[in-house]
């Protein structure tokens, strides 16, 4: 089919729990996609890994179909594991809350490089790290 | 009763940044976020890719808490802004969303739609009452093309009610129709609507396969319309009709398997094509074995019907 994309869409959303409100509703919504078939799909796929944020692109098609495709989670829920923590800091410039090696830096990036679209494997550090340094979590 | 509004935050950034405020912002709100690009209208992902700057949307339910959040993202924002090329600061936009009904909304965009002379197509929430000959095809949209609104889908079932009800093609109940790319099943659907006593509906795509899978049975044709994942290249017997509403150069690189499958005194329905591309096809299927037997033409797109001769 003569398939003209006119929606190209990121989300991240807990697996298995995808509902109508935002951000999905807003989101898919405006291109007059039939969200409910979406959460239906997007939970099955995903029920496995309950609650998990599960990172989502949907590409949409002129005649308002659609196709989605599912990611790694994403990088502070990475970190959180990585360092044993629940949530990041409140005051990420003064209260820290971990540490993470430059190891486990590389190991994060090197999960996430597909999905991040950075130009090397040191590109996609440089953006584990900012993440890290926003949550309280110093680079060792 | 709870105010059940959200505030949306939206922010515009460069590309290499978006993921990681993405991150910072779901770490934040603890609410789910969304990528999306300003303007899409390509045939290609890789396009998108390569769009400079992303809109990222966050979203709260807490009122308290707006002021602090979009304080936070600024913040964000400003320091991890000037390590991307090109940067320059974007204030972050807020605006509320009364809570509608997401959940059905979208449906506004699909009602009964009258193509051809008979077809009617409806989803499944709207009634409509047929007029004396009418031909109602239930479809929903969802993760298929082919949802009846779009031209390339329409053209062809123009020129399947032409081939089948007004120049039949073969005698009454015997003819066979192979629809290669089916999507959402549509095409073959109608063609069974119209009296095709035989449909062959294949795909690449698995899901396109379930899909139509479930439109035939809603259909009622689920005994005469079969599916499957089969390349072209193994499908085998000839067809009246066969149809094709894929892209103009996937079409011309088939055109051998399709004119292949094509039974004597056929018909080959090609879609998909944009009107820039109708010269190319036209020539692509250039060959003694075939005549054009007509061209029609809606919005920026064409269908291009060709008999075979012997």
């Amino acid at each position: 089919m003569a398939k003209k994309i006119t929606g190209y869409i990121k989300l991240q959303v807990p697996a298995g729990k995808a509902n109508p409100s935002p951000p999905i509703g807003p989101a898919l919504g405006q291109h007059g996609v039939n969200i409910m078939e979406f959460c239906k799909a997007f939970n099955a796929k995903t029920q496995a890994d309950e609650g998990t944020i599960t990172p989502v692109v949907i590409t949409v098609y002129a005649d308002r179909s659609f196709t989605f495709i599912t990611k790694t989670p994403p990088v502070p829920i990475l970190i959180k594991k990585a360092v044993g923590i629940a949530s990041g800091s409140a005051v990420p410039n003064k209260t820290k809350v971990g540490k993470l090696t430059k190891d486990q830096v590389r190991e994060i990036a090197q999960k996430k490089m597909p999905d991040l679209n950075a130009a090397s494997i040191e590109a996609a550090m440089r953006t584990v790290e900012g993440t890290a340094r926003s949550m309280g979590v110093d680079i060792v | 009763m709870a105010d059940t509004s959200w505030t949306e935050i939206t922010c515009t950034v460069p590309e290499p940044m978006a993921e990681s405020l993405a991150d910072f912002i779901l770490e934040l709100t603890g609410n789910g976020v969304s990528i999306e690009n300003r303007i899409v209208d390509t045939f290609n992902v890789t396009d998108i890719a390569a769009e400079s700057v992303k809109s990222v949307k966050g979203y709260l339910q807490d009122r308290e808490r707006i002021e602090e959040s979009l304080a936070q993202i600024e913040n964000y924002i400003l320091s991890e802004g000037p390590s991307c090329q090109g940067f320059s600061y974007i204030p972050p936009t807020v605006s509320t969303l009364k809570e509608e009904d997401w959940a059905n909304s979208w449906k506004v965009n699909f009602k009964p739609t009258r193509i051809g002379e008979r077809l009617v197509m409806k989803p499944s929430w709207e009634l409509f009452t047929p007029l004396d000959g009418d031909i109602v095809l239930e479809l929903d949209p969802g993760m298929a093309f082919g949802t009846g609104t779009h031209a390339t889908t329409r053209l062809c079932l123009e020129a399947l009610e032409r081939l089948l009800t007004t120049e039949k093609t073969a005698p009454v109940g015997s003819t066979a129709v192979l629809d290669v790319g089916c999507g959402s099943g549509v095409l073959g659907i109608a063609a069974a609507l119209y009296g095709a006593e035989k449909v062959i509906c294949i795909d690449i795509d698995p899901i396109a396969v379930d899909v139509t899978r479930e439109n035939a049975a809603i259909n009622g044709v689920e005994k005469i319309l079969t599916e499957s994942l089969t390349p072209l290249s193994e499908v085998d017997g000839l067809y009246h009709i066969v149809i094709a509403n894929i892209l103009a150069e996937e079409l011309v690189r088939m055109r051998t398997a399709l004119i292949g499958r094509m039974a004597e005194h056929g018909f080959l329905i090609l879609s998909g094509i944009l009107q820039e591309r109708e010269a190319f096809v036209i020539s692509g299927f250039s060959t003694p074995e075939l005549i054009l037997d007509s061209v029609t033409r809606e919005d920026e797109w064409c269908c291009i019907v060709f008999r075979k001769s012997c």
